[in-house]
């Protein structure tokens, strides 16, 4: 009994320890059935919405849209760069079942060269089989046409349209509004639209300089997409905002016809601004190019021609080329003589036609010389030898810094790219860069324009400018207005300088056009109210041996094209209130009276009929040439004879 | 469903009335759950990897079948039979397990497969639910007969089969199958002491794993320290679940089974979570509680201290595997290629799962008296 009884309390002893272990058992079980559960809770609960945002992602992709480029009008509003529709073919591999097939289909409505298939084969193999690829672009409305009416036979392709920047007058302005282009790698900066296939921006010329205002900015588009990329559908749009307009102070028409005016010439520019506003009317440079040529892509051999042409097609020469200023800078020199005191307002020179200095002759243009000249006969008669007197007078350091008082030898701040400098030579410069001490018959050379003294023509109607408009420190600017609180500058300091002797200056710009013996005479504007003046210019290219002067110097004619001088002519109109400056310079063109002179004074002519400065809707009315002794113009009103 | 008369004597009749149905309820929709989630989630993977897309849907119902004819058949048995089929399977397991170290083809480092004409089969699959039978059987004979050293054979067996696991290597399951082992000892009376001991153990052995075998270091490390390597099929399996939610995307409609390759096996936790959403998902886990539970609660009623221990071994190692599966899912536990039973995609996984199956419903069925001491 007692052996069965111990077994008995043995045998639920064991039992009790059992039972509970496995209740300790079930209950680790259940313990770890709920981490399982309050981690559920925590993941589909708790994190959910976190990772609902973050889910979505995956699933909508966002997509640039590339916004409207800004316009670029002229100051009548005229559409200067616009942008075109251009379309284009697309194709999308996994519809196309043959695609060599359709491709040769194609080629029978839209060319298409060898290394365009290559290229299209290329980008079908890098792509999804549901991404378009390009085909061809810009093509016709009659290929569009073609193509949409033969859609049966050709699955898979279809037409898209995009936008391309279009320059409605090529060739004339081409200098100023420059071109768009394809983003360099090098230019992908900052805004993720650069990187966006076929965006372009501005490469050169106002679309280069405004390209931030002009670019816009990009809108997105929300698409849904699957796990593998493809579209299924947009959710929202947002076209983002289009570039401003830029409105230009350019006058088409006057562009154009100075452009039509210098294609006469090989090689030459002109700039016409306002005196007071400093805006410019017309920056005009021949031989241009056809600026729609870059939107498309330029070819190679296109690029090749306009690099290599001596005559420059792809540079601004208004602003980007530098020559001598000849005697267009006799004007300064004058004033800087009559400013620092050195000749009074009736000093006298007599001219036997060249000047000893030392044991070098300086000679004046005219082989017998002018006889006894005052300024005002110096300026007209553009004597040399009057301001080989002067320049014996000053240092190059006073001269130099009436340069830089008109704006010659620095940048003005032109809202365009590739603006240059030129040089106004000093002591301390020739030092600096020669390592010699200054000469002083380089002082004579350079207040004849010649020698260092190097301006750009912008310069030059600047310097003329600011010597018809009072004194004041005039600025050249190519925009009127882009948007509200961005618009054209047009009060501006004064320089400082004495107005009668200012006065002086500009009554012997008068003298030289209107005065029977000045030297521009032939090319005088004679309707009256628009008579101009000006001064020309004439600037060697070459040196003058002893030698040939002792036989005669050389004609221009008879001199090869590359050797000829320079033709320079500096003008302004209306004489009794200057409202338009131009610089206008002949490469090679012989002298500046009987190549540059006629330019401006038709171009002079022409604009004063036109009038750009009134006709501007902003334009205050009191400026207006011809409007009267309001005029803020009060200098520059001699007596035309 | 079929119904057999109370009276009805024919072995049918008696397994039906004596089958715990409830248990057998829950087995059943657990696969019947398991084949909604393989037909959402194969054909993506089938896609991914170029093969037809019901390719998986296909080979899940075609080792179902005999997965389910073999629980049955299983179930069909006595203890005493159990315990026979148990040891038979044991041996050959053993040597087949013993034999991949020399036959076996190597997998992702490990030599785990037998590869036999139309079939490859990873025999400690097998050689799992097996051991916890023959394990049982040890203990039990330690208290049942006097003078035979169970509890010494009992040790000696785990020592050669866990070596033999992590001689493969296979340490999940080797910790399975000492967990397990640990389980039974403990229910059968291990005294406390020796409780503390080899829990101890335990931990020695995790530390010793952690900074003898680099491939362990790595994914404790991922665990601990997501930022310190690739854990990217964790973080999306968490972002599938989050992004199901209360009530999910819809079956078919998840999309973490386009980016994750275990999607229909190691991960297809993930895709019930996304596509099922959480109140399916928490039915899962129910279910899974339920039948361990069930189990559990039928054996407090069992006098039979093999049955006992044996039914308790297999449920532990069902139950453990479930939970692995799930908490590595959850980011819970460190990542570890183990399926989710019944559920996951896993071909001869499946077999020996109706086996260990089998083996319970037979050790739970009621005996009326028949009870088999020894």
């Amino acid at each position: 009994m007692a052996f069965n009884g111990g077994t008995m309390n043995r045998d639920t002893d064991r039992y009790r320890t059992l039972t509970r272990r496995v209740l300790v058992l079930g209950s680790i079980k259940l313990g770890l059935l709920s981490t399982l559960v309050a981690r559920l809770y925590y993941l589909q609960v708790v994190e959910s919405a976190r990772y609902t945002m973050l889910a979505d992602e995956n699933r909508i992709s966002l997509r640039l849209v590339a916004p409207s480029r800004g316009l670029i009008v002229d100051r009548l509003g005229v559409a200067l760069a616009v942008n075109q529709q251009n379309y284009r073919v697309v194709l999308v591999q996994e519809r196309v079942r043959d695609i060599e097939g359709t491709l040769t289909l194609l080629t029978q409505i839209v060319p298409l060269s060898d290394t365009d298939r290559r290229r299209i084969l290329r980008e079908m193999q890098r792509k999804r089989r549901f991404v378009p690829v390009t085909v061809k672009e810009n093509l016709s409305w009659d290929q569009v046409a073609q193509i949409e009416t033969n859609t049966p036979d050709l699955p898979g392709v279809s037409i898209e349209v995009g936008e391309i920047r279009n320059y409605p007058y090529g060739e004339a302005t081409a200098h100023i509004l420059g071109y768009v282009g394809a983003v360099a790698v090098s230019e992908v900066q900052g805004d993720p639209v650069l990187s966006l296939p076929g965006f372009r921006i501005g490469k050169t010329g106002i679309e280069k300089y405004w390209e931030k205002e002009l670019r816009g900015v990009a809108g997105t588009s929300q698409l849904e997409v699957n796990a593998v990329g493809r579209v299924i559908r947009e959710l929202s749009r947002d076209e983002g905002q289009p570039g401003h307009e830029v409105t230009l102070t350019l006058d088409l028409a006057l562009q154009q016809f100075t452009q039509k005016r210098l294609a006469d010439e090989q090689s030459a520019c002109a700039v016409v601004m306002d005196v007071h506003t400093g805006g410019i009317y017309t920056m005009a440079s021949n031989p241009s190019y056809d600026p729609n040529r870059f939107s498309t892509g330029i070819n190679a051999e296109v690029w090749e021609e306009l690099l290599s042409n001596p005559n420059a097609p792809l540079t601004n020469k208004t602003t980007g080329s530098l020559y001598s200023p000849g005697s267009t800078l006799k004007t300064v020199v004058a004033l800087a003589a009559l400013e620092s005191g050195v000749i009074g307002a009736h000093h006298t020179v007599v001219c036997p036609g060249y000047m000893d200095l030392g044991d070098h002759r300086f000679h004046c243009w005219k082989r017998g010389g002018h006889g006894t000249v005052d300024m005002s006969d110096a300026l007209r008669q553009s004597c040399d030898t009057y301001f080989y007197d002067l320049a014996r007078r000053m240092s190059i350091d006073r001269i130099a810094e009436m340069c830089h008082r008109f704006g010659l030898g620095e940048t003005l701040g032109l809202d365009l790219p590739g603006e240059r400098s030129g040089l106004v030579p000093s002591r301390l410069w020739k030092q600096a860069t020669y390592g010699v001490p200054w000469q002083q018959g380089e002082t004579l050379v350079a207040a004849i324009g010649q020698g260092y003294v190097l301006t750009t023509p912008l310069q030059l109607a600047v310097m003329c400018a600011r010597l018809v408009n009072g004194g004041y420190a005039v600025k050249p600017h190519l925009v009127k207005q882009i948007r509200q609180g961005v618009a054209e500058q047009t009060v501006w300091p004064e320089i400082g300088v004495d107005k009668a002797n200012l006065d002086m200056v500009v009554q012997g710009m008068n003298l030289v056009v209107n005065h029977p013996h000045g030297t521009a005479y032939k090319a005088r504007i004679t309707e009256p109210g628009f008579e101009m003046g000006g001064k020309t210019g004439t600037s060697q290219v070459r040196r003058i041996s002893m030698a040939e002067r002792s036989t005669g110097v050389i004609k221009n004619e008879d001199l090869p094209w590359r050797e000829r001088d320079h033709a320079l002519f500096i003008g302004f109109a209306p004489v009794d209130a200057p409202r338009y400056a131009v610089a206008a310079v002949v490469e090679h063109g012989g002298g500046g009276s009987a190549v540059a002179a006629p330019i401006v004074r038709d171009i002079l002519e022409e604009c004063q009929r036109r009038n750009p400065a009134r006709s501007s809707p902003n334009a205050e009315a009191g400026a207006s040439p011809g409007a009267g002794s309001g005029s803020p113009g009060e200098v520059g009103r001699p007596k035309s004879t | 469903m079929i119904a057999f008369d109370r009276t009805d004597q024919s072995i049918f009749g008696r397994w039906w009335w004596t089958v715990d149905r409830w248990m057998l309820a829950a087995l059943a929709v657990l696969v019947g759950y398991g084949i909604i989630l393989i037909m959402a989630a194969s054909p993506a993977v089938a896609e991914r990897i170029g093969l037809d897309t019901y390719h998986f849907v296909e080979h899940h119902l075609a080792m179902l079948v005999p997965s389910l004819l073999l629980m049955i058949a299983i179930s069909l048995l006595t203890p005493r039979g159990v315990r026979r089929v148990a040891l038979g399977v044991f041996l050959v397991a053993l040597a087949l397990t013993a034999a991949t170290m020399v036959i076996g083809v190597e997998i992702k480092g490990a030599r785990r497969w037998i590869h036999l004409p139309g079939l490859s089969i990873q025999p400690s699959e097998f050689l799992k639910p097996a051991f916890a039978v023959v394990a049982a059987w040890m203990f039990s004979l330690q208290r049942t007969s006097p003078g035979f050293p169970g509890n010494l054979a009992a040790i000696l067996l785990y020592i050669l089969v866990v070596g033999l696991l992590i001689k493969q290597p296979d340490l999940g399951m080797a910790c399975v199958v000492s967990v397990v082992w640990f389980c039974q000892f403990f229910l059968a009376g291990l005294n406390i002491g020796f409780v503390v001991i080899f829990i101890g153990l335990g931990c020695v052995g995790l530390v010793g794993a952690y900074h003898l075998l680099p491939h362990v270091h790595s994914r404790i490390d991922r665990f601990l320290d997501p930022a310190s390597g690739d854990t990217y099929q964790v973080t999306r399996s968490m972002e599938a679940f989050a992004n199901g939610g209360l009530l999910g995307t819809g079956p078919g409609q998840g999309t973490v089974k386009m980016q994750l390759p275990d999607a229909h096996a190691d991960f297809i936790f993930a895709v019930s979570g996304e596509e099922l959403g959480l109140l399916w998902t928490l039915l899962l886990v129910a279910l899974f509680g339920f039948i361990v539970l069930r189990g559990f609660s039928r054996l407090l009623k069992d006098s039979n201290l093999f049955v006992l221990l044996a039914a308790a071994g297999l449920l532990v190692q069902f139950g453990m595997q479930a939970f692995i599966n799930m908490s590595s899912s959850l980011h819970l536990l460190p990542a570890k290629g183990m399926t989710l039973p019944f559920v996951s995609y896993g071909g001869s996984s499946l077999i020996a799962l109706g086996f260990g199956m089998g083996m319970v419903l037979a050790l739970t069925r009621r005996r009326f008296g028949l009870g088999d001491r020894q």
